[in-house]
């Protein structure tokens, strides 16, 4: 056993922290010490087939790229909508710096490095530079998606604004964390505030003066930036600057909890990407979310057979109301696609990805009855009745979610009250797509691969990204058709077929599988 | 007084653990909590380590307010309370090398690393990386791991886990040896043998009764 280097002991009084050089300098060389012959340069060759691979893609589509931005949108979309968009994207950042912190640290950091002495700040600031970083590329797509969308050709301060921006949202989220022992909920409930305005400027297109309060934020900043004088984005500069200058000096306030929460969920997440198996992944994440609560009122209704299974499912809804706000959220993006880019297959689509995301939101015990056989012998009901019983709630949620989504359409789209009804009717044909989604259960890698020219492709993630899709596209597909060419006339009646067949196909078939699995 | 309490309330937002725990441990003390699974030893401990805030009362270590982002806190409290995680491309030995370099100064006299892998057994799988560690190894590793960083109290949840009939003993014979050097020991334990291998002063939390 080699004898431990006392080494680096200036300034390192009962109160003052270590230096993090040391440490920092000794894990570099144990990894280089730790390398393979030859790893260096098989390194180099990665890194330099990356840059060949991506530059030629780049170069490839550069003229593309650059057509769509030097020509923008024939019609400037009204301002309330791209303010909406930007409010939106910035809920979506914050929902995302909420799940992982927005700072985290692996479980071996949290368990030796971090309860050290050593001085905090130094070991996190790496972790928040590259925070800091993702939030201002999130906010230079939105500077793109705004120069695109108000101004070709593309201009750079518009871009820096929407740059700026980010930085500024990066540096109060990671700010937010040196000063709460919970950031998660802060950023939560300030994602909840940014989609309710968002909803609120698409739903009821406030008045001007109204809607420039709305814009006073890092979202409105690339289209404010068009008419403002030159020092305002200067003075936002130095403001987003400053915000994170403070975040990194206040490193050394963050708490051991609060960095856990989100390295636990990086590391599920990331295994499951890298073992392919991401129902397990969300299982476990699914599990630390409910073991993070303590319900107020419980106790089941007492209600016999199949109805037990349903007061279940909605007994876990009213426990979740973020899952309702995640599902009333999931409205707006339909109505803004339609808005900006017109009717055609991106709002389709949009609107089929957004209807599982809402109804996927109450499929969750399904996809328990279906990973842990023993849960669903538990319940003593036969296949049909189970199944049955656990697409009532996502029947519900998809009419209801189908007809509000296709109701804000209605605002951007020509056919009038149609709209709502089909969406409606789509609903049972939603709630079928995305319950065969959550009890598509592991990846199958017994599927046989394609041979390609480039080398052999598994099939076995590509049949579970399908699953799911492939049902409730066809049975949406009137829907699909209907939003794609902008007008609902005729539809309905075989969007109801469609809906009925693919409900009563499901429960027939899905319901009829015996399974035994063990896992 | 290296930890105090002062009327103490513990446990979460909609339940209370504990009621007004009032604890005084000095140098040379190893306090053992035991008591039945949920009267919320685990979280008296988190409480200890400044992970958890109470709900009421105070936590003082050497006099001050328990906050675990403090840099004299953490040189006074190690501990050892959830199960362990590794670097997956460090070896055992190279786990102690890194926890002593981050811990430094380490005070002369301080339990050398080579004993203390001797002790628990680590010095017989010091090269070997921890994904091919049996979990009773993990434990000894992560048992030296946290006597090896200088400190004044030692915070430990179950630290008998998975740990045969050896290694408890040289655990209880460590824990002993660790208060002589003017520090403290509380942690939790349902291992009778550890317990009196460590002389350790039993605290009982009773069940709670509804």
């Amino acid at each position: 056993m080699p004898s431990p280097a006392a080494t680096g002991t200036a300034g390192t009084g009962p109160a003052a922290a270590g230096s993090v050089a040391p440490v920092r300098s000794w894990l570099r060389e144990r990894r280089r010490a730790g390398s393979r012959p030859g790893a260096h340069a098989e390194r180099a060759y990665v890194w330099l087939l990356g840059i060949l691979i991506g530059g030629a893609v780049l170069a490839g589509n550069a003229p593309r790229v650059v057509a769509v931005f030097s020509q923008g949108r024939p019609v400037t979309p009204p301002p309330g909508i791209l303010l909406a968009i930007g409010v939106l994207w910035y809920a979506a950042v914050l929902l995302g710096a909420a799940r992982l912190g927005p700072l985290a640290a692996v479980p071996a950091r949290l368990s030796w490095l971090l309860p050290s002495p050593t001085d905090r700040r130094g070991l996190l600031r790496p972790t928040a530079l590259a925070v800091l970083g993702v939030a201002t590329i999130a906010g230079l797509l939105h500077g793109a998606f705004v120069s695109w969308a108000v101004v070709a050709p593309t201009e750079l301060l518009v871009l820096l604004a929407g740059g700026i921006g980010g930085l500024f949202v990066g540096g109060l989220a990671t700010l937010a964390q040196t000063f709460t022992d919970g950031p998660a909920v802060l950023l939560e409930r300030a994602a909840l505030l940014l989609g309710a305005v968002a909803a609120a400027l698409t739903v009821l297109a406030p008045p001007g003066r109204l809607a420039v309060v709305a814009g006073l934020g890092p979202w409105g900043w690339p289209q404010a930036v068009v008419d403002a004088p030159p020092g305002a984005l200067a003075a936002a500069g130095v403001v987003a600057v400053g915000v994170a200058g403070l975040a990194l000096l206040r490193l050394d306030r963050v708490r051991l909890t609060s960095l856990a929460a989100g390295g636990t969920f990086a590391e599920t997440v990331s295994t499951g990407v890298v073992t392919l198996d991401l129902g397990t992944a969300a299982r476990t994440v699914e599990e630390r979310r409910w073991a993070a609560r303590s319900p107020r009122r419980t106790g089941l209704p007492r209600l016999p057979g199949p109805l037990a299974v349903l007061a279940h499912d909605v007994t876990a809804l009213r426990r979740s109301p973020g899952r309702l706000a995640l599902a009333a959220g999931a409205l707006l993006p339909p109505v803004l696609l339609a808005e900006v880019a017109g009717p055609g297959p991106v709002v389709a689509v949009g609107w089929l990805l957004c209807g599982f995301a809402a109804v996927g939101a109450v499929t969750g015990n399904a996809r328990r009855d279906r990973d842990l056989p023993a849960l669903a012998r538990l319940l003593g009901l036969p296949g049909r009745v189970l199944l049955t019983a656990r697409l009532v709630l996502p029947v519900l949620v998809g009419c209801a979610w189908g007809a509000g989504s296709l109701a804000l359409v209605a605002g951007a789209l020509p056919g009038g009250p149609t709209w709502p009804l089909l969406g409606a009717v789509a609903g049972p044909a939603l709630a079928v797509g995305a319950l065969r989604a959550a009890r598509r259960g592991a990846v199958r890698h017994d599927l046989p691969p394609l041979v390609t020219p480039m080398g052999m492709v598994p099939t076995g993630p590509l049949h579970r990204l399908v699953t799911g899709v492939d049902l409730g596209l066809l049975a949406t597909l009137p829907t699909l058709l209907a939003i794609g060419a902008g007008d609902p006339a005729g539809w309905l009646p075989v969007q109801a077929l469609a809906a009925l067949l693919g409900l009563a196909g499901f429960v027939l078939v899905a319901g009829g599988i015996r399974r035994n699995g063990a896992h | 007084m290296i930890l105090r309490t002062e009327e103490l309330d513990i446990g979460y937002r909609d339940r209370v653990l504990l009621r007004g725990l009032r604890l005084a441990v000095d140098a040379g003390d190893v306090l053992a909590v035991t008591g039945p699974n949920g009267v919320g030893k685990s979280t008296l401990l988190r409480c200890l380590a400044g992970l958890l805030r109470p709900l009421g009362g105070r936590v003082l270590v050497e006099g001050l307010p328990a906050d675990e982002r403090s840099p004299a806190f953490r040189r006074t409290v190690a501990s050892l309370l959830d199960t362990a995680a590794w670097y997956p491309n460090l070896t055992a030995g190279e786990h102690l090398e890194l926890v002593r370099l981050a811990n430094r100064p380490v005070p002369p006299g301080w339990f050398p690393a080579d004993e203390l892998a001797a002790r628990l057994g680590v010095a017989r799988f010091a090269s070997v990386l921890p994904g091919r560690l049996s979990t009773g190894q993990r434990q000894r590793l992560a048992l030296a791991l946290v006597l090896a960083r200088p400190s004044r109290l030692l915070l430990l949840d179950e630290p008998e886990r998975h740990l045969d009939e050896s290694g408890r003993t040289a655990l209880g014979g460590l824990l002993r040896e660790y208060a002589r050097r003017a520090a403290a020991v509380v942690l939790a334990s349902h291992d009778p043998v550890l317990i009196a291998a460590a002389g350790a002063e039993p605290l009982t939390v009773p069940a709670r009764h509804a």
